[in-house]
Order: structure tokens, then C-alpha cells, then sequence
């Protein structure tokens, strides 16, 4: 067994019982995950652990507490999910309202390309209906002309009166249809925004389920390929952090935290640089942080760089190291 | 059925969404639990709170619970923990808040729990307790500091001034002591 294997496990105590920080803690876990036995033994330990709680005095929970804490546990919904579906819900419900509102629109005359679908401009249909149906007759399609009256000696007033109720029956069916007509192109426009609502919330709808679809999927595991602790420099002996390389979905991804690092002043920043051997310090990001903690994530080959370093530079402009060297470690070390 | 496979089956019910099942795993754990989060926040009112907050979680999350991380009462003491030293370390960024009389905890008792379960629990608290005395005083503090009071062994060297190294090495001693003390009690052999 290697010393730093052996390092490692011994943490296993420490880990049971809560006393590791968030570098050593993610360094372990990282352990964890290629070692079965290791495994077994930290959760041999946890419920050692886990035991602990027995030995207290016992302190009686206050009257009550039961009945409150399950109406408030029972009486919760998880928040996420059913929120969700409740507005994919609404958004389904509204979108049938609006499916029956636009049908039973399209049926009194609103077609749903926005076109008014009774206003006739084909005059050849349209006038001669208007030329022999009475005024009054609100029927403007299908109904059959009135018959003429039979009596002579009353033909011609009458045909005077026809005319002249004719002309006025011209005019209100002129105004009829130009009000049909103003009123088929509102409806047209409110039935054209209609449309565009339904498909913005067909949009949402889609984008809905998607959510709950991925909310559905479990996470995608990523593994820890390596993982390395920066240590501080002789300037800097108290800070530390954990450099590691994780593989998931996408690829590799290295990922660097550094905590207890000196304070920053003025302009100055974190840089971190990527090295390899013989070769040039590349840049591998910049952070300014107050607490002295911070990092970054960046996608990297695995045999890009053999060490990672960060170092504070007098400015976060740098292309090659300026300042002094913090934190550093062997990426395959 | 041992008394791990009954809390597997029961938290696979509260996955299912089984408000029966759930109760009685609240009946069984509320005494240690609450116990628990009353030592840590030292606070009636925030140690149920943190109870809350547990079965919150277990109720929404059962799922989550994976037997191979140790046993049901493992799983659910460790939440606790978090979510009180969680607690603590919001409350000491605030204002310190007033304690609440140990009077108080005396006074609202509530007698409706399991008398066997309880006595079965008292029993098993007996042995670690017995366990933990065995451990050296310097042990115990680091259990102490650690577990109860939510330092990493770091902040007990700092704040104890004791190095790094012989902190490390008590947890060590003390942890291996006790699960070999221990270790019969540990896996299905009792409910907690």
C-alpha cells in the first residue's frame, strides 16, 4: 500500500465522525468511489457513529411535537415537480379554452386564417341578394324571393315604393355589411393574436415538459478520474485546496478550489495557470475572491499538464506568471 | 424480518408516498432525534424545528436513502446533524439568540411514545455510553468538539492548541475503540 493510499485511509475516522474540512472531505470521497472495501469500512464506522446519539440524556420532546411536525411534514408537497405540472396543467386547460373559443368562432364566421368568411366581395352573388330581399330580411343567404304583389291598380305606386325601398334598402345593407365587414377584420385580428397566444403557450407547454422530463431523469454521475490537494506555499503554509479531474458526460473537466488563500489588495487577482513540462505556464483562469476561497472548472485532456498552480498576480491581466507562487500540485502526482 | 430490513421496508412505503409509514418511523426515531438535536442547538424550539426539517426531508427525498451508506438510524442521525450544526452556523452569524430554560423542556413533556421502544433505546444508549467512558478524556473532547460542537480537526488543533497530527490520531483511537466496542450493536441486530 502506498503512503498516500495509506494517508487517505487514514481519514476514515475522521470522516465517520464529521471532522474533515471540504478538501479532505472531497478527497476522501473521491477515494471512496474506487474502493469498495473502503467503502464498507466507512459505513461500518458511520453507524459506530451513528450511535453516538444514544448515549445522550434524554430530552422529551415538547407536547405536540408529533401532531405539528407531520401536519406540517404530510400537509407539504415536494416543491418542484407538482408546481410544475399544476402550471403545465393551467397552460394545457387554457389552451383547450382557447381550441373551443377559436372553433365556435370559426363557426359564426371567423375562419382561422384571420379572413372574415362571410363578407362576399364577389358582387355577382352578393348584389342581386341585396337588390331583391326586403329590408328587414336579416337572412342574407338561402332564403327565397318575396313574391310580387298581384294587383294591378297598385303596381305602379308600388313599384315606386319598391324603388324607393329598394334604395333604401341598398343603403342599410350597404352599412350592414360595411359594419360586417369592420367588424370580421377585428374579429380576424383578435382571432391572428388568439393563435399567436396559443402557440407562444403551446411553446411553454413544450419547454414544460421537457423540465419534467429531465426532472424525471436521474443525474448523470460524473467520476473523479484523479484528485490531487494544492498545497500552500512556504509564504502561504495555511492555505490549501483539491485539484480534480472528473469525467462525465461531456468529458474531462478540471476542477481547482483553493481555500485560506492571502488576502487580496488593489487590483490584484488569483491566476491559475496550467504546466507542463518545458513548456510555458498557460493561463488557465482568473478569480478574485475577499474570503480567500475560490476556483474554476475547465474542460482539459487528461495529459495536457502535469501541474496546476495558482499564484497572486498584481493584476488579473497577466499572460505569463508575475506574482508569487500559492497553492501548487502534481497533476498525476 | 430484522429490524434493518423492517426500516427498509419502511422507507421504501414513505418513498411511496405512505403517510402510515412515515409516522411510524417518526415514532420510533422521535425520542434519539429530537435528543440529538436538542444537544447540538441546546434550543426546544430550533431542536424541533431541525426534527421538522429531517422529516421533511425524508418524506420528499426517501428515495435517496441508500442502505450501503449504513444503517436508517445512521442515515438520519448524520441529517440531523447537518441540519443542526447547519443551524448553529446561521445562528452565530446572527445575533446570538436567547437560550430557552431547561425548564421549559421539563414542563411539556410528552408521554405518548413507545414505552418498549424507549426502554430498548435506553438500554443501547446505556452501552455506548459505557463505551464512550472507556475512551480517555482527551478522546472524549474530540468527539466532543467534533461531533457535537461541528469543528473539523483542524479548527480543534486551532482552537485547542493541540497539533494537527495529535488530533488526528485521537479521533483515530477514539472511533476504532468504539466501533470495536461497539461493532455487535452496529448492524441489524437492533432497530437503532
Amino acid at each position: 500500500m502506498n503512503e498516500r493510499k495509506e494517508s487517505i485511509m487514514d481519514q476514515a475516522e475522521a470522516y465517520a465522525l464529521g471532522g474533515l474540512d471540504e478538501a479532505e472531505l472531497a478527497e476522501y470521497e473521491a477515494y471512496l468511489l474506487d474502493d469498495a472495501n473502503e467503502r464498507q469500512r466507512a459505513a461500518e464506522l458511520r453507524d459506530t457513529v451513528g450511535m453516538l446519539p444514544l448515549a445522550l440524556t434524554p430530552a422529551a420532546p415538547p407536547s405536540g411535537m408529533k401532531r405539528r411536525i407531520l401536519a406540517q411534514v404530510l400537509g407539504s408537497e415536494a416543491p418542484a415537480a407538482p408546481q410544475t405540472q399544476q402550471q403545465l396543467e393551467q397552460a394545457r386547460q387554457t389552451i383547450e379554452v382557447d381550441e373551443l373559443r377559436r372553433a365556435a368562432e370559426v363557426k359564426s364566421g371567423i375562419d382561422g386564417s384571420g379572413e372574415p368568411a362571410v363578407v362576399k366581395t364577389d358582387r355577382s352573388s352578393a348584389a342581386p341578394l341585396v337588390e331583391e330581399r326586403p329590408a328587414g330580411n336579416d337572412t342574407v343567404r338561402g332564403a327565397a324571393p318575396r313574391s310580387v304583389s298581384a294587383d294591378p291598380a297598385a303596381a305602379e305606386p308600388e313599384v315606386a315604393r319598391r324603388a324607393s325601398r329598394a334604395r333604401a334598402s341598398r343603403g342599410l345593407w350597404a352599412g350592414a355589411a360595411t359594419v360586417m365587414a369592420a367588424a370580421a377584420v377585428v374579429l380576424g385580428i383578435y382571432s391572428a393574436q388568439l393563435q399567436a397566444s396559443m402557440s407562444d403557450m403551446r411553446s411553454d407547454m413544450t419547454a414544460m415538459e421537457q423540465k419534467l422530463a429531465s426532472a424525471a431523469q436521474p443525474p448523470v454521475g460524473a467520476k473523479v478520474e484523479n484528485s490531487v490537494r494544492l498545497k500552500g506555499s512556504e509564504d502561504d503554509p495555511d492555505a490549501f485546496g483539491m485539484a480534480s479531474m472528473i469525467r462525465d458526460e461531456n468529458g474531462m473537466r478540471l476542477v481547482v478550489q483553493a481555500e485560506n488563500m492571502p488576502s487580496l489588495s488593489g487590483s490584484e487577482a488569483y491566476q491559475i495557470w496550467l504546466i507542463k513540462d518545458g513548456q510555458p505556464p498557460q493561463n488557465a483562469g482568473t478569480f478574485m475572491s475577499d474570503s480567500g476561497s475560490g476556483g474554476l472548472s475547465l474542460a482539459i485532456e487528461p495529459d495536457d499538464y502535469d501541474t496546476v498552480a495558482i499564484t497572486l498576480e498584481p493584476d488579473a491581466e497577466g499572460k505569463e506568471p508575475r506574482g508569487r507562487m500559492v497553492l501548487a500540485a502534481q497533476l498525476n502526482g | 424480518m430484522n429490524e434493518q430490513s423492517e426500516d427498509l421496508q419502511l422507507i421504501r412505503q414513505i418513498a411511496g408516498k405512505d403517510a402510515g409509514a412515515l409516522e411510524q418511523l417518526y415514532d420510533a426515531y422521535e425520542r434519539p432525534l429530537y435528543a440529538l438535536a436538542y444537544r447540538l442547538l441546546n434550543d426546544a424550539m430550533a431542536a424541533e424545528e431541525a426534527v421538522q426539517e429531517l422529516f421533511l426531508r425524508i418524506w420528499n427525498n426517501a428515495e435517496r436513502y441508500d442502505s450501503s451508506y449504513g444503517k436508517l438510524s445512521t442515515w438520519m442521525f448524520a441529517l440531523t446533524r447537518n441540519i443542526s450544526i447547519d443551524m448553529l452556523r446561521r445562528r452565530s452569524a446572527r445575533a446570538a439568540s436567547v437560550p430557552v430554560e431547561d425548564d421549559y423542556l421539563k414542563a411539556i413533556v410528552d408521554v405518548s411514545a413507545d414505552t418498549e421502544l424507549a426502554v430498548e433505546q435506553t438500554l443501547q444508549g446505556e452501552s455506548v455510553k459505557a463505551a464512550l467512558n472507556e475512551l480517555g478524556e482527551e478522546q472524549q473532547q474530540v468527539i466532543e468538539l467534533i461531533y457535537y460542537k461541528g469543528l473539523t480537526q483542524q479548527e480543534v488543533s486551532d482552537r485547542c492548541s493541540i497539533p494537527l497530527g495529535t488530533v488526528k490520531s485521537r479521533v483515530r483511537l477514539a472511533l476504532k475503540q468504539l466501533h470495536k466496542r461497539l461493532s455487535g450493536m452496529e448492524r441489524g441486530e437492533s432497530r437503532v
